[in-house]
């Protein structure tokens, strides 16, 4: 009853795939089909055809959500990406100590979103907030400053959370681009006197900008799409100045019942994601491995 | 912008500061300072009384140290159910992972057949499938087959989230494993299932450990979910309840800061003990 080898991977390998498949298409395909249907938890459920997705359309709250968490994933990846960099470049460059240092710029990713959330509440808070009392120490600021509650301020600080919360990722990734670059490179341009600035602007970035790139895309997804650190930082206040996409997603589903429109916005959200991530990850992917 | 076009003596300057063998230590603490205070901050405040938290300005040492808060939450607080739920879940997903991903790969790796690849980067694609686009659908689902507000609902959804991403890392581990050692084990009449057990599993060890600690890690910091589908505080996890703290009132911050130390402890003492074997799981599942 010896099998061949080939049949033998087959059946080790189909029910996990099989069952990760039903668990996953299924309830993508079943989100296809609640988007069509009239579904808000008070009339019967009927066929509604595209008026969930027009009613999506024509919300104002869908451009501007989806501005927000634009904006929002742009910057905390800027801010991840530069501290990314001067950690990746530093951890790679230093000899003593590497373990303990690698291990402590990676603690951020310990914590979950929503507990980070709640940390830099606590930090950014108006009336006993440590990073006011740092600011007035230092001669910066005059007066308590309500990082939470003023408008652009309030998206800021969630850059500022976000980037602690990703920093690491991205310096992980960076790193393990850097590592791979062969050792010989840089002696090379030692020898031929080149500086550390010279290093990093001739060998390491264009060497690099693959991996740069693939982290700077996946990080950008996570951001866009989570809206965890801001519903235990602000809750999409003020004024809805912080409403993540993912935080109107949860309030047609949750809040407002509204299962059919909240469908729409789920294959609406896949479809952003995949139509601009796939592409990049893609080339940056391929790119790479040619090289 | 090429470098070449910055002022000479400027340039000079920067790059005589970067060759400096201390500017990465000092760059790096810089750094660390920012990603670490959040974490010293914390944990100071849940050494302070709830007067001292509520008092301006703040004190960067407790002024009188102690221990109150964290007995208030693990004594007067549903935070010991909360901790046993996070571990219960967080268990329970790593543990299916292991026993069930280390087949699937093993079978897809070791064995591969016609399409095998291919399955692996289904694997991969499934990735990019955001959670949230998840959310509507499977909490539908479990309204109809009565797993909303369950236990098995949290550990399902984890399940369907970090299955993919362990599979990929394990990819990595086992085809790094030496084909010889398995062509001569099955020469020596070791069945396959054999040489898993026997041969590949002891020498992937750390690998796998990792891949269950990841797989920990990522359901323990799981939160808009359970979030959505958990109802009781009997079976919410601590991400959930520490919502508990946030009251009409304003927000215990001392003894929510005590129940997130808590929350952060098992990352902590994870990446303390493996950080190496954990770093080149995550790459190698982020990238690859």
């Amino acid at each position: 009853m010896k099998i061949s080898n080939a049949k033998f991977g087959f059946l080790c390998s189909v029910p996990g795939v099989i069952g990760l498949l039903v668990l996953l298409l299924y309830p993508m395909a079943y989100n296809i089909y609640v988007s069509f249907l009239r579904y808000d938890n008070i009339h019967p459920i009927m066929f509604n055809g595209l008026r969930n997705y027009r009613w999506i359309f024509s919300s104002s709250d869908l451009y501007h959500s989806l501005r927000v968490s634009t904006i929002y994933g742009l910057g905390s990846t800027g801010l991840a990406l530069g501290l990314g960099l001067v950690l990746a470049h530093s951890l790679h460059r230093i000899t003593k100590w590497e373990g303990v240092f690698r291990t402590l710029s990676i603690l951020p990713w310990a914590a979950p979103l929503v507990i980070s959330g709640f940390m830099w509440r606590w930090m950014f808070s108006t009336d006993m907030g440590i990073i006011n009392h740092l600011l007035r120490r230092l001669g910066i600021v005059n007066e308590n400053i309500e990082f939470l509650s003023r408008p652009y301020l309030s998206l800021i600080s969630g850059m500022l959370a976000t980037s602690w919360s990703y920093a690491p990722f991205m310096t992980v990734l960076l790193l393990a681009g850097l590592e791979s670059i062969p050792g010989d490179v840089y002696e090379a341009a030692g020898i031929d006197g080149a500086d550390q600035l010279q290093k990093f602007w001739h060998i390491s970035l264009p060497l690099n900008k693959h991996q740069v790139l693939i982290a700077s895309v996946i990080v950008f997804m996570f951001t866009f799409r989570t809206p965890d650190i801001f519903f235990s930082l602000t809750g999409g206040g003020p004024a809805k100045f912080t409403y993540h996409v993912g935080l109107f997603l949860l309030n047609l589903m949750y809040r407002y019942l509204r299962f059919g429109r909240a469908g729409a916005l789920s294959i609406l959200l896949f479809m952003i994601i995949s139509g601009f991530v796939f592409p990049m990850l893609y080339y940056g992917i391929m790119k790479r491995s040619k090289s | 912008m090429k470098i070449g076009t910055f002022p000479r003596k400027f340039r000079r300057g920067i790059g005589r500061i970067l060759d400096w063998e201390g500017t990465p230590y000092v760059a790096i603490i810089l750094v660390l300072c920012y990603l670490l205070f959040p974490f010293y901050w914390i944990l100071i405040t849940s050494f302070k009384s709830i007067g001292e938290v509520f008092t301006w300005p703040p004190s960067l040492i407790p002024q009188d140290f102690t221990l109150s808060p964290y007995a208030f939450s693990l004594i007067y607080t549903p935070v010991p159910t909360f901790l046993a739920n996070s571990v219960i879940y967080s268990l329970s997903v790593a543990m299916f992972i292991v026993a069930v991903g280390s087949i699937t790969t093993y079978g897809l790796t070791i064995y591969s057949y016609r399409g095998s690849n291919k399955i692996s980067l289904a694997f991969f694609a499934t990735r990019m499938i955001p959670p949230q686009c998840l959310w509507l659908p499977l909490f539908i689902l479990y309204k109809k087959i009565g797993l909303l507000d369950t236990r098995p609902g949290v550990i399902i959804f984890s399940i369907i989230l970090a299955y993919p991403l362990c599979v990929w890392i394990l990819k990595g581990i086992f085809d790094a494993f030496p084909r010889e050692l398995i062509d001569s084990a099955s020469i020596d009449g070791c069945s396959r299932l054999g040489i898993l057990y026997r041969i590949v599993m002891p020498v992937i060890a750390p690998g796998i450990a990792a891949t269950a600690i990841i797989a920990f890690l990522w359901t323990w910091g799981d939160f808009m979910f359970p979030f959505l589908i958990l109802d009781s505080e009997s079976l919410k996890p601590l991400t959930v309840g520490v919502y508990y703290f946030e009251g009409e009132e304003g927000v215990m911050w001392n003894a929510l800061c005590a129940t997130m130390v808590l929350a952060l402890v098992p990352g902590v003492a994870f990446f303390f003990i493996a950080q190496k074997h954990i770093i080149r799981g995550l790459a190698a599942g982020a990238i690859k």
